[in-house]
């Protein structure tokens, strides 16, 4: 009864949703307000519903119905209540449910938002999150239903995937998808304000900035969830492979981080109108893409979880958002003309446009890279395999570049830079930097590419505090204290520096990339419970191995004392488990400092506990996962609303007197804004 | 001092590279670079397939007799198809991989500066950019510089620097 | 009984879609706020402020050369300054339009009814 509620919560669900999409646009394109009106409510509704079918769903879970064809699938008696919101994912259709709430509260968030600044662009809007929506329920409901029922009920369940048993993927995949999704809504924001024929005017641009850096956000900490789930269960001491589907959520990223650069442009200066949709447009298809790759794409994949059919539906789509898109540009092209030039070759603004195109580049890299042995299948007829190296060698140095640029950039003032004054304020960076190399090599860092890299980053950081210092030393002078000048000027200016916090986050990702890229040890060791070896200034003792059984899998636990120069740092205790049907998890040992990770994953165990220990040290690593709150921290910094305060009322008038005069107009009927 | 500090940890965190057999180093260079063909996407070095392992003790047995990288590659191409390699070979048509990038970018970068050439403003429109339909007489001006200055003003705290008097006369001096 | 629920479930997203369509009123909701609504000038005007106190701060913090900083002061301030005027005139010219509409439909309704309701106008019929 309540498997079949959600049933038909799910399809009312989808037939709301298209009505929204019809509602909205007609009443959009004929100024229809209660039309408009209408499909805003409805979409007001689409969340509601799919809570129902959800908490459907997760009823069939906790009562263990395998009735249920995806609950079947997916769970099993055995699965402790806990893991049914992981389970509610593990499969394509509770994911594509997944999605579809997710997105559906998202739009309805947007969505007020919207309403009340963009009133023209706001129905366009509705009519494109409507749209997206539809195409994942349509999916979900005739490809993908989880809650199908199976023609008689099962006793037990397959189980969930083991490799998803890890506290990582309460939050990783869920955030990854959202992360994907969300594109939809700067997608939707941008677009609408086009097809509404106002993607000349810039009144969409605060609004698209901050969806679009929720939306950078909630992808940024998926992948940096990813890569510390890959880390520590994988048990191959990386953390980024260059998988294809790892790939699929970074192309939108860069995108992405490209648009919300390049939209400060037009938030100053009214300029890059056009680009900022392309930008948009191509983040948006690259999630499409990703979400391709995700369901069953042509791409080889360690996590293409769910292989069907539905991926070429995926496509379709891809194509629908590219050429509507196109077609939009071309039929609204005119109402884009800036009135703005550009004043100096060196200034913010190009140095946003250079990031643009670097970050563009690593994205079709990336692209090029996971779509290349699809390509020489079809027309070599051979695959040709596109791995780490050829990312890392490609993508490497236009990263580091990136990082480079990040020194520099923030430092160039909007409208036009003065090359002698970069050059003065450059200086110390640029001499921080030298002394970094310096220590460097003189402390026994040789390979030139890391001393380069970490000099880079070192430049970034530097410039980034500089100017902090900089900053509250000038208004110190205008006689506040340094806590408060701090304060105030970081207040005063949070997109700036709220920028910079980000960027810090950037550079220390990048120093745990370089470090554990290239000083990363690793060796392999056999042991049996007793033996003792080493690696670098690390001693570790395999003392005893426990086996316990579980319904559902053997955990084998190894525990090691580690010394290191002298000093006992405490037992560790790797683990591996061997579930029913052959499939095995492990989890690695992990001591990390902000020096560097020692870490141990064992393979197999055999008799009396002797197995192989892989052990690793890799320096640096601990940067790359504290770097996410900085993430947060700066983007909450950079999209927090400043007070509006006087400066409207220069003008004058007071602001009811604006406001009656707007409302007035609106009253007599004209279209004074319209008009404009 | 702090920095010089860390720096110095950082260099003896990455210098730890001692205690691997160079052979070993070698064969885990070699081994990052050779897919495991039955777990897609995946090098023998990262894999704890059984055929990953099987295949890791070749390569070490190789390296230890003495077999150069390319030979010991060329050994598993043959063995598996060209598809085992992570790297793309560099010739032939998949060369194109190689070069599709760096030759991609040169083109973005070249657009880039004539894109931003074209955008920068001729001195002639700077002007006209900035003005618009309305006109401004002198003491219209000055009158509104002043309320401009003292709204920006009411902004302390909030705002950046105080606009004082001096910079808006230096402003007002300097007529369009 | 799986009717009955079709029907309670069906109930929520008809009446939201049904009620815009049931009031009386409907034209003003979309359009209301409008006057929250970013218009150009104060779009370029929030644009001009911005530059000018970005201007300061990168004066200040020493990013903005002495020369450039004067420059690019005196186009933020007389951008700033054109949009107020812009704004100014655009109020005078609104503030003009409404007396004279008030005017003239106070005498219609002088004429017509003999009272002398509020001055509301109703939409779209002058110009």
């Amino acid at each position: 009864m309540i498997v079949d509620t959600g049933n038909l919560a799910l399809l009312l669900a989808l037939l709301v949703t298209c009505y929204v999409v019809v509602a909205s646009f007609l009443g959009a394109w004929q100024r229809i307000p209660a039309l408009i009106l209408s499909g805003r409510y409805g979409l007001y509704t689409v969340p509601v519903l799919l809570a129902i079918s959800s908490a459907a769903l997760v009823y069939a879970f906790v009562n263990n119905d395998f009735s249920v064809r995806y609950v079947a699938e997916n769970s099993s008696l055995a699965m402790p209540v806990k893991y049914t919101w992981v389970a509610f994912y593990a499969g394509n259709a509770g994911s594509l449910l997944f999605i579809a709430g997710a997105f559906s509260v998202l739009s309805v968030l947007a969505l007020f938002t919207l309403v009340k600044r963009l009133p023209y662009t706001a129905p366009f809007s509705t009519g494109l999150m409507a749209l997206v929506l539809a195409f994942f329920l349509g999916v979900t409901v005739f490809l993908a239903n989880p809650l199908e029922r199976l023609p008689f009920a099962l006793a037990d369940g397959e189980g969930i995937n083991p490799l998803l048993i890890h506290f990582g993927m309460f939050i990783h995949p869920p955030m990854q998808m959202l992360g994907l999704i969300s594109v939809a809504i700067p997608f939707s924001i941008a677009m609408g304000a086009l097809l509404a024929g106002r993607g000349g005017r810039d009144e969409w641009v605060n609004v698209g900035r901050l969806w679009g850096m929720v939306s950078w956000l909630i992808l940024t900490i998926g992948l940096l969830l990813g890569s510390w789930w890959a880390y520590t269960i994988l048990g191959w001491g990386g953390y980024w492979a260059w998988d294809p589907v790892e790939n699929s959520a970074l192309m939108p990223w860069l995108a992405l981080t490209a648009f919300v650069h390049s939209i400060m442009v037009q938030k100053r200066r009214g300029m890059f109108r056009m680009w900022n949709l392309v930008l948009v447009a191509v983040a948006f298809t690259l999630a499409e893409m990703g979400m391709f790759i995700n369901r069953g794409g042509p791409v080889p994949s360690v996590h293409s979880f769910a292989q069907s059919t539905m991926g070429w539906l995926f496509l379709f789509f891809m194509g629908f958002t590219l050429l509507g898109s196109l077609a939009a540009f071309a039929w609204r092209f005119d109402t884009l003309k800036s009135r703005e030039r550009l004043d100096s070759l060196l200034s913010r603004e190009s140095a946003f446009l250079a990031q643009n195109v670097l970050f563009l580049t690593v994205a079709f890299v990336t692209l090029w890279g996971t779509i290349y042995p699809v390509i020489s299948k079809a027309s070599q007829g051979l695959t040709i395999t596109v791995g780490e190296p050829f990312f890392n060698r490609v993508n490497g140095p236009v990263l580091l570049a990136i990082v480079f640029l990040m020194g520099v950039g923030p430092l160039l003032p909007w409208r036009r830079a003065n090359m002698r004054n970069v050059l003065r304020v450059l200086r110390y960076p640029l001499g921080v930097a030298a002394v970094t190399a310096g220590v460097l090599a003189i402390a026994g860092i040789r390979a030139p590419v890391a001393l380069l890299a970490l000099a880079v980053c070192a430049m970034a950081v530097t410039g980034i505090a500089h100017e902090w210092v900089r900053g509250t030393r000038s208004r110190h002078r205008k006689g506040e204290s340094y806590p408060t000048a701090f304060g105030r000027l970081v207040a005063a200016n949070r997109p700036r520096y709220g920028g910079y916090i980000v960027h810090l986050g950037i550079t220390m990702l990048a120093v745990g990339a370089i470090g554990s890229s290239f000083y990363a040890v690793q060796r392999d060791f056999a042991l049996v419970p007793g033996e003792e070896a080493s690696l670098g200034k690390y001693t570790f003792r395999y003392v005893d191995f426990q086996e316990v059984a579980y319904p559902d899998r053997d955990e084998f636990t190894a525990s090691f004392t580690v010394r290191s120069g002298g000093r006992e740092l405490g037992v560790m205790e790797p683990r591996r488990s061997s579930y029913r049907g052959s499939i095995s998890a492990t989890r690695a040992a992990i001591r990390s400092t902000p020096l560097e990770d020692f870490y141990i994953v064992p393979s197999e165990f055999g008799e009396e506990g002797q197995a192989v220990f892989r052990v690793y040290v890799s320096p640096l690593v601990w940067w790359m996962w504290v770097s996410g709150p900085l993430f947060i921290l700066g983007m909450v910094l950079a999209v927090s609303p400043r007070r509006e305060r006087a400066t409207a009322l220069a003008v004058g008038l007071s602001r009811a007197d604006r406001a009656q005069g707007v409302t007035g107009r609106r009253r007599l009927g004209l279209t004074a804004t319209r008009r404009a | 001092m702090l920095a010089a500090i860390l720096l110095v940890g950082i260099a003896l965190g990455c210098a730890v590279g001692e205690g691997v057999p160079v052979l070993e180093r070698r064969a885990q260079d070699i081994e990052k670079g050779i897919m495991c063909p039955v777990c897609p996407g995946e090098s023998i070095d990262q894999s704890q397939h059984p055929l990953a392992v099987q295949m890791r003790g070749i390569v070490s047995e190789k390296v230890e007799e003495g077999w150069t990288g390319k030979q010991i590659e060329a050994f598993f191409v043959e063995r598996y198809g060209p598809s085992v390699l992570l790297d793309p070979p560099r010739e032939g048509l998949s060369l194109m991989v190689w070069l599709a990038p760096p030759i991609g970018l040169a083109l973005a970068l070249g657009a880039l500066f004539l894109v931003l050439r074209a955008m920068v403003r001729s001195p002639a429109s700077a002007a006209e950019g900035a003005q618009g339909d309305v006109e401004l007489s002198e003491a219209e001006r000055d009158e509104y510089f002043r309320r401009i200055d003292a709204a920006i003003d009411d902004d302390r705290g909030e705002g950046t620097e105080e606009t004082t008097g001096r910079s808006s006369n230096s402003g007002a001096g300097k007529a369009i | 009984m799986l009717v009955l629920i079709a029907v309670l479930l069906a109930l929520i997203p008809a009446l939201a879609i049904l009620y815009p369509f049931l009031r009386s009123r409907t034209d003003d909701i979309v359009f209301e706020d409008e006057a929250s609504t970013y218009s150009a000038l104060s779009m370029r005007w929030e644009a001009a402020v911005a530059g000018i106190k970005n201007t300061e701060l990168e004066r200040a913090i020493g990013n903005l050369a002495e020369d450039d900083h004067r420059q690019l002061r005196e186009q933020y301030m007389t951008e700033a300054a054109l949009v107020m005027k812009a704004m100014e005139l655009e109020d005078q010219q609104e503030q003009e339009l409404m007396a004279g509409l008030e005017l003239e439909v106070s005498q219609v309704r002088r004429r017509v009814l003999g009272g002398d309701g509020p001055g509301e106008s109703p939409g779209g019929n002058s110009n």
